[in-house]
């Protein structure tokens, strides 16, 4: 019994994975209808599996489901983009003023191997293990934090943030990220967290001027 | 209204990424030549105008790679990682490479060097190995957003 719970999670798990990503990678545009025939047939499921990933992406605001119109993308528009900056930013903050005074300097050697696998990969222009080296150093940062709540609260809101900050030029939004980790990096040595709260917020203010600045062929007013 | 110029260090650093593209690509093209010049050089037989044209496109291929991980990568602030350890390894090992091509006829150094080289070759291939698996996994998960989704 239990086996067959466990596969059915991980089914679940897998579908809303490969879901997510066709959004945040803008594959599904906003509004697309999600019909659930198509993708019951695309991956092989049946129906409860795929209502309980429809219900899992739309509590992390990716999907919007409507009793009896089914499941569609969630829109992007500029006053939720902006919602879940400012949320975002208030919970990177915390993350920082939580974490930082409680990096050991066995934490800040992990954190430095990272930004400089990061920084390596952007230099040789090899964008996607930057990307991934950017989500490693948020992950060791969450890690760190001390409270599994607020990890939790800013997990929940990584897809959202992914979908938006994928809308603007690769190159830019991780020179922002390179900037954001040498300056948390150089706090945390000496544990100034206000040195590295008041950087983090202004680069953070940064990539959301950047998504503000988008067109309306991008992001709908 | 025009667009602003980019910052200098933009450019630089978008021509330092366009490098980096490509010198991976030239570390591929480089095994199998080396492995042919090899081959031919050993192999009985006389192709000597062969393995000449092989030696030529070595040294060149070589010396091209390792000028263009200098140009992106430099002289990193040595630290202990696979990565950092790959870019200095791949620094003495087209030196190894450039050492052992240039002399063809002075044996058995050349045999040696051939030795150390196939043998670093072979650690250097396992970790690009890994890095392009893991670039390609992360590739078909972002593949939509750095086709142009950006």
């Amino acid at each position: 019994m239990s086996t067959v719970a466990h596969e059915h999670g991980a089914l679940r798990e897998n579908l809303a994975a490969a879901l997510r990503e066709d959004i945040v990678s803008g594959r599904f545009a906003p509004g697309t209808p999600l019909r659930t025939e198509v993708v019951m047939q695309r991956f092989g499921v049946s129906n409860s599996p795929l209502r309980e990933a429809f219900a899992q992406l739309a509590s992390e605001g990716l999907v919007i489901v409507q009793r009896n119109r089914g499941a569609t993308v969630a829109p992007l528009n500029r006053a939720n983009a902006a919602d879940v900056f400012r949320v975002s930013g208030l919970l990177i903050e915390h993350v920082i003023r939580w974490g930082l005074p409680r990096t050991t300097p066995s934490d800040v050697t992990t954190l430095r191997r990272v930004a400089l696998d990061f920084d390596l990969a952007f230099r040789s222009g090899d964008l996607v293990t930057a990307f991934a080296e950017s989500d490693r150093f948020g992950e060791a940062l969450l890690e760190r934090c001390g409270s599994r709540e607020l990890a939790r609260a800013l997990r929940t809101l990584l897809p959202q943030l992914r979908r938006l900050v994928r809308l603007l030029d690769p190159v830019d939004y991780l020179a922002l990220q390179g900037s954001l980790q040498s300056a948390v990096l150089a706090s945390a040595e000496d544990h100034d967290v206000e040195s590295a709260v008041i950087a983090v917020t202004s680069i953070w203010r940064q990539v959301e001027r950047a998504v503000e600045a988008l067109g309306d062929d991008v992001i709908d007013s | 209204m025009t667009a602003a110029a980019p910052h200098p260090s933009v450019v630089a650093l978008r021509r330092r990424q366009r490098a980096g593209a490509v010198n991976r690509r030239v570390g591929w093209v480089l095994l199998p030549v080396m492995v042919a010049a090899t081959a031919v050089h050993y192999l009985p037989g006389d192709r000597a105008p062969l393995a000449a044209v092989l030696v030529v496109f070595v040294v060149g291929l070589n010396t091209t790679h390792l000028a263009l991980s200098i140009y992106v990568f430099g002289f990193v602030r040595p630290r202990r990682t696979l990565k950092v350890f790959h870019i200095y390894f791949g620094y003495v090992l087209g030196a190894v490479i450039w050492a052992s091509q240039t002399n063809l006829h002075n044996e058995p150094l050349h045999t040696y060097l051939t030795v150390a080289m196939f043998a670093g070759i072979v650690v250097h291939v396992v970790l690009a190995t890994r890095y392009a698996a893991r670039r390609r996994a992360a590739q078909q998960a972002a593949e939509r957003y750095l086709n142009g989704g950006g």
